[in-house]
């Protein structure tokens, strides 16, 4: 009986501490947190979102840096100029200054869009010189595609300056659309870089360069081409089947 | 909010509903996981084991008193606590077959307060201390006691004799102590 007594008080004393007594520490927010990661509805998915979003930004940037090396335009067999890097010098003067200096441009070196790919733009360039009485190869004239553009000229500044002069006025007048006056001007002066280079090179290895910009199937697109394939995910080939000739001095 | 409707959120593994229930008796199963322990640390592990525990066994629990699913996250409790001390062989049982339940004449731990008794309780060696608090605390008989512990049924009984005896020298030294204070 006292013994039940005793049991009865022990018990009711102890299931009716509702705080930790003085000498005893009880950390509530640390267990919770060990339990709160050890709960079954706590999911790891954030940690995979991250992993996800890192990869595809990697593999985003290998396929950013991919384009970018495409682009790049290969000049005289060695020398790498990127095509996209004078995108706007629409009239500037060529860098040269010599008389009768025989300018030959391979297509393959064009930076041809597919829209403006079309024969009125070799014969407008061609008029274009004919009317400020430059002297053009017979072969250009033939020439009813960009396959290839021979232009000799006295003084290319000369001509370069007529042309200024020129293109305004005609643009008054006739309302060219824009893929005239932009791409094949700018294609132009470009090329007559590799043209003045090709006077330190004898007729075979001219050839041999040639071949080889032939070789390369891929062809270089403006930049506002490539923004496209980056978004679309499409290269074109090239579809030009261009013949060179060379002119010696 | 009512223990039901927590139990009901707490099934659908709610998170909020999870942290209130433990909040709710977060201390008390402490306080019953320290009576069986030997440290805080060890009784916070259990306290996180046994929670877990709950959390998933709450599916197969059919409510039916506030009472009852206290009692059930006791047992849980206790059961986590009596699985750890087997572990680590905490228990060390002198085989008493013929142990008699004996009566101390005096009721001093009546004159104790809760902290004290508490207090008392844990400082016991762990044997004593498990099979006093499944007799008088949990309210175990010694069949089942000799059950949960693989002991026979006169070790259980004189395991408790030892107890009472321990925890009332403890409570004389303490309140003779308390005395020569006084004077």
């Amino acid at each position: 009986m006292q013994s039940e007594r005793q049991n009865n008080h022990i018990q009711q004393a102890v299931d009716g501490l509702q705080q930790v007594p003085d000498r005893f520490v009880f950390n509530s927010g640390e267990t919770w947190s060990g339990l709160e990661q050890r709960l079954p509805g706590k999911k790891k998915k954030k940690t995979w979102y991250y992993a996800a979003a890192a990869i595809l930004l990697v593999a985003g940037t290998v396929y950013l840096g991919f384009l970018s090396n495409k682009s790049k335009l290969i000049v005289n067999g060695g020398a790498i100029a990127s095509a996209a890097l004078q995108p706007e010098k629409k009239f500037a003067k060529p860098a040269f200054n010599q008389k009768n200096v025989h300018i030959t441009v391979s297509a393959s070196s064009l930076r041809v869009s597919e829209k403006h790919n079309t024969p009125t733009m070799a014969v407008h360039a061609a008029e274009v010189k004919h009317k400020n009485g430059l002297e053009i190869v017979p072969e250009a004239k033939a020439l009813t595609t960009a396959e290839q553009i021979v232009v000799t000229n006295p003084t290319i500044e000369q001509a370069s300056n007529e042309i200024k002069k020129i293109i305004p006025a005609i643009a008054a007048t006739k309302p060219a659309p824009k893929k005239y006056k932009v791409i094949h001007l700018n294609e132009l002066l470009q090329s007559a870089i590799v043209a003045d280079q090709q006077n330190t090179l004898s007729k075979s290895e001219l050839k041999k360069m040639m071949q080889y910009q032939n070789d390369e199937k891929e062809i270089v697109t403006p930049s506002e081409n490539n923004s496209k394939q980056l978004f679309f995910f499409k290269i074109k080939p090239a579809t030009t089947t261009n013949t060179i000739s060379i002119v010696e001095n | 909010m009512e223990l039901l409707q927590l139990i009901r959120e707490c099934k659908q593994q709610g998170i909020t509903a999870q942290k209130y229930l433990y909040d709710l008796f977060a201390v008390q199963m402490f306080l019953v996981c320290r009576r069986y322990l030997k440290s805080d640390a060890e009784a916070e592990e259990m306290v996180q084991n046994g929670f877990l525990k709950i959390f998933k066994g709450l599916t197969g629990f059919s409510y039916t008193t506030d009472a009852a699913f206290v009692a059930w996250m006791k047992k849980i409790m206790i059961n986590e606590c009596l699985q750890e001390l087997r572990k680590k062989n905490s228990f060390f049982m002198v085989a008493e077959e013929n142990g008699v339940e004996t009566i101390s004449g005096d009721d001093v731990i009546s004159k104790l307060s809760a902290d004290e008794i508490y207090r008392l309780i844990t400082q016991m060696p762990i044997g004593y201390r498990t099979v006093f608090n499944l007799y008088v605390i949990e309210g175990y008989s010694h069949v089942e006691i000799a059950s949960i512990l693989n002991i026979s049924e006169g070790t259980s009984k004189s395991q408790l004799n030892r107890a009472r005896k321990i925890l009332q020298q403890s409570v004389t030294q303490n309140h003779l102590y308390a005395e020569r204070k006084a004077k």
